[in-house]
């Protein structure tokens, strides 16, 4: 596994720099096919700067500890967000991208993981934690809160009442 | 020699906990009077014995003896002394050992501190703090002994420490911070289990627990803060949080204390939410046992973690011997904490409370899953995972929201019977504030909405945070105080709510900071040969010349980089690049210039043969509002901490106080 990698590392760097690397179709580029033809239309300029920090963002750098390849230094993570600018350049969606490059480095390479089958577990548990906590204490709370709610509503003049809270407060906190 | 006198030390601290252990659940069963002196006095041996095995430990370092496994192993001739004393804690070993000291420090501490009163749970308390000793002492007197003699020949020179650690400053106290936050929550758990082996959790008993949780919450605040800046500051890629699991790890229990601490204030003003509390303190220990197995046993893939090691699975077996103790004790002892009876309602104030326990727990929750995710999904099916920056950043935006949004809310509402119309203005009062954020920051650029959204709930957060922490001196000036007399005033008769809301006030500087200089950064990359310039955000960077420096633990390429920002000359930075003749890939220091606005951010990626270098320039606003917003949260805690000045109280209470 490890030697396949820094091969792809030496194959890599050297797309990243040959001259010809976003002009011309560079070397890797002949499997770009792999996932079809480009989406959309090609992207240029700021667009595209922003489209590559953006996918660059939710991809793995391989070779680091859980950096993206958007802030790994590593020459790998460089030679592959270039690639990754090159495929959003030709018009490749972000999705498109994303599916070429796990193929080469399996599901690892996405540092959010596919909301399909058994990873829809790590999205829906912590919805399901809230949404369970919010029930219980909505019936929790229903109970004894109507009596009294209706009581309070009968209460002194606002101005009034709001002095008493403050006095209140300085009370118990003198007391605290 | 010096390894024998060591292994006596920890030996001889594992004897106390051993002794101890029974010795306190036995004097708190019987109420033995003489049985509680007996445990103190253990407890007091107990951080003996574990100061002398590492003074020990430090004396073998500095002395250079590499017959001692551990100095054989980080040492060397080379290193500079200061690194050599916090060698200590730069490996697995030595931190396991230094991790000794810090619970034998609180455990005696409780013994100090807690001189009167509360003698039937001390005894308890103590006795689960020695059950937790016997183990970390059977770790360093077995599995994961620093003192172990090294086998023969005994080596002249040692590879040194992790060059990492020998980079930069913040690693000689982040560390000690972490462990003190990490280690300080075992007091918090052991007086829970107290209260539950006695049944009753009353007021009394409440304070001391609150203040021993919040002296380690605080030391955890600034550890996981110091973390963040020696990452931004020593790992070269410009930001300072990237939910690694190892940061994660120290989170979480935060996360738990943070929402132990506020549901603790519902229990003293109201009597409910005891069992909860109780819960969510012993969780906070149970996450720090937690993130220390997925520390140190490498089954995350980590930048912070400690080399593979035996100590994994038996950390396992000690977080599963804490669930199933603290599961068994909960299910047979949690009927005992009943809430006591109340006549208000359920009301406005309390439900903040709530939703503020519901959102940390889903949070906890949510960080836990994404963290282990990757090992379930390994073992389900078989294929390697990653959830990384950008699941947890969508998870926490709006979990983070919600709790900038209950800063600013919560504390507006009142406690108990509340007016709907008082009710009404006091919502509505704030919200002023709330548009003025918005507005300054359209002012300022911003367009996304979740910055803007930040900046409203903010704006609306300030206002309270400023009007309720003022409040009573207003009152007292209205009767007649003088300003200046009427604040100190407030101060001193109740820090605990001044301090409560200086936290606030920084978190709510550290939410926006957060939200700025993640939403804001600017990047560039460049190679360049000296006398090029390159700009970016309003700099200019010239590359002026590349030195090399050689110190005996390392040769680092220093590169010179003239800053000229917006036409004005601003001097030199120098990141570098660091090469130890012990390892073998280069290892980039970067070179930071802070602002109150913004900082400059230079790294070297790469040095040609040719003297060309890779620059990485990265501007980022407002990051040091993140470390200022936490500095102020720490600073809130320890008022928080202070004994209020008060009038003559009733005897329980002022034992209570001693304890402060």
């Amino acid at each position: 596994m490890r030697s396949i990698l820094w091969t792809l590392v030496v194959v890599l760097s050297l797309v990243a720099l040959s001259p010809a690397s976003g002009q011309e179709a560079p070397i890797g580029a002949a499997n770009w096919d792999l996932v079809g033809e480009p989406a959309g239309p090609p992207l240029t300029g700021p667009e595209l700067d922003r489209l590559t920090e953006e996918v660059a963002l939710t991809m793995r750098c391989p070779v680091c500890q859980g950096l993206s390849i958007a802030d790994s230094p590593t020459a790998l993570a460089i030679a592959m967000k270039s690639e990754v600018r090159e495929m959003l350049a030709k018009g490749y969606s972000e999705s498109q991208v994303l599916e070429y490059f796990e193929q080469s480095y399996g599901e690892f390479i996405r540092l959010e993981p596919k909301a399909k089958g058994f990873n829809l577990l790590v999205w829906i548990a912590p919805l399901a934690a809230l949404l369970g906590g919010l029930l219980f204490l909505a019936v929790r709370m229903k109970r004894p809160a109507k009596v009294e709610l209706q009581e309070a509503t009968s209460a002194e003049s606002p101005s009034q009442s709001e002095l008493e809270t403050y006095r209140e407060r300085v009370r118990r906190e003198v007391a605290s | 020699m010096t390894s024998q006198l060591g292994s006596a030390a920890v030996l001889l601290a594992l004897m106390t906990c051993a002794i101890g252990a029974p010795l306190g659940f036995f004097a708190g069963a019987s109420r033995s009077a003489a049985g509680l002196q007996w445990t103190r006095r253990m407890s007091l041996a107990f951080a003996l014995f574990m100061i002398l095995a590492n003074l020990i430990m430090e004396y073998a370092l500095i002395t250079r003896d590499f017959s001692v496994s551990y100095v054989a192993s980080v040492g060397s001739l080379a290193t500079p002394l200061h690194i050599t004393i916090v060698s200590l804690w730069s490996s697995l070993e030595g931190s396991i050992l230094f991790w000794g000291l810090v619970l034998g420090l609180f455990t005696a501490s409780v013994t100090l501190l807690q001189r009167r009163g509360h003698e039937d749970y001390l005894a308890y308390t103590l006795g689960t703090l020695f059950v937790i000793g016997l183990f970390f002492s059977f770790l360093i007197a077995g599995p994961a002994n620093p003192f172990r003699p090294t086998p023969a020949p005994i080596p002249t020179d040692g590879p040194g420490p992790n060059p990492l650690l020998q980079n930069h400053i913040l690693m000689i106290i982040h560390p000690p911070m972490l462990y003190l936050g990490y280690v300080g929550m075992s007091v918090p758990f052991a007086m829970a289990v107290a209260a539950l082996l006695r049944g009753q959790l009353g007021a009394s008993w409440l304070r001391p627990l609150r203040n021993w949780l919040l002296v380690p919450t605080s030391f955890l605040t600034l550890g996981i803060m110091l973390g963040g800046w020696w990452s931004y500051e020593v790992l070269g890629w410009g930001g300072y949080w990237a939910w690694d699991p190892v940061e994660n790890a120290s989170f979480l229990p935060w996360l738990t204390a943070i929402a132990a601490l506020h549901s603790a204030v519902v229990q003293q003003r109201r009597g409910t939410l005891k069992a909860w509390t109780v819960i969510l303190v012993m969780v906070t220990f149970l996450l720090t046992i937690l993130g220390t197995f997925l520390t140190r046993s490498g089954v995350v893939n980590s930048v912070h973690s400690f080399t593979q090691s035996p100590i994994g699975p038996l950390f396992l077996a000690f977080l599963g011997f804490c669930l199933v103790a603290t599961i068994i004790l909960l299910s047979w002892r949690i009927d005992t904490l009943v809430s006591e009876p109340s006549e208000d309602a359920v009301v406005a104030r309390e439900g903040a409370f709530l939703l503020n326990n519901l959102l940390l727990v889903t949070f906890t929750f949510t960080v836990l899953v994404g963290t282990i995710f990757p090992i379930i999904a390994e073992a389900v099916r078989g294929v390697k995972v990653s959830v990384g920056e950008p699941y947890f950043n969508r998870m926490a935006v709006p979990i983070c929201l919600g709790l900038l949004a209950l800063i600013g809310i919560g504390p507006a509402l009142p406690w108990g019977r509340a007016d709907k119309r008082a009710l009404q203005r006091a919502l509505v009062w704030p919200l002023p504030a709330a548009i003025v954020g918005v507005i300054l920051a359209l002012l300022a650029g911003a367009r996304s909405w979740s910055v803007l959204l930040t900046a409203f709930l903010a704006g609306y957060a300030l206002w309270v945070t400023l009007d309720q922490a003022l409040r009573p001196a207003r009152l007292r000036a209205k009767k007649g105080e003088s300003a200046g007399q009427a604040i100190v005033q407030t101060f001193a008769r109740a820090p605990r709510r001044t301090g409560a809301y200086l936290v606030h006030l920084g978190v709510i500087i550290t939410f926006v900071a957060i939200a700025i200089s993640s939403s804001y950064k600017e990047n560039l990359e460049a190679t360049m040969a000296p006398g090029q310039s390159a700009s970016v955000a309003g700099y200019d960077l010239t590359f002026t010349q590349l030195n090399v420096e050689r110190q005996p633990h390392l040769t680092a390429e220093k590169a010179t980089i003239q800053i000229v920002h917006k036409g004005k000359d601003k001097g030199t930075l120098e990141p570098r690049f660091n090469h130890y003749p012990t390892q073998r890939e280069p290892i980039g220091t970067p070179a930071v210039r802070t602002t109150l606005t913004h900082d400059l951010y230079l790294t070297v990626m790469n040095v040609g043969a040719d003297g060309r270098i890779g620059l990485r320039a990265i501007v980022t606003p407002a990051v040091v509002w993140v470390w200022l917003g936490v500095l102020i949260m720490v600073a809130g805690t320890v008022v928080c901490l202070i004994p209020p000045k008060s009038a003559p109280t009733p005897k329980t209470a002022r034992t209570a106080e001693a304890t402060t």
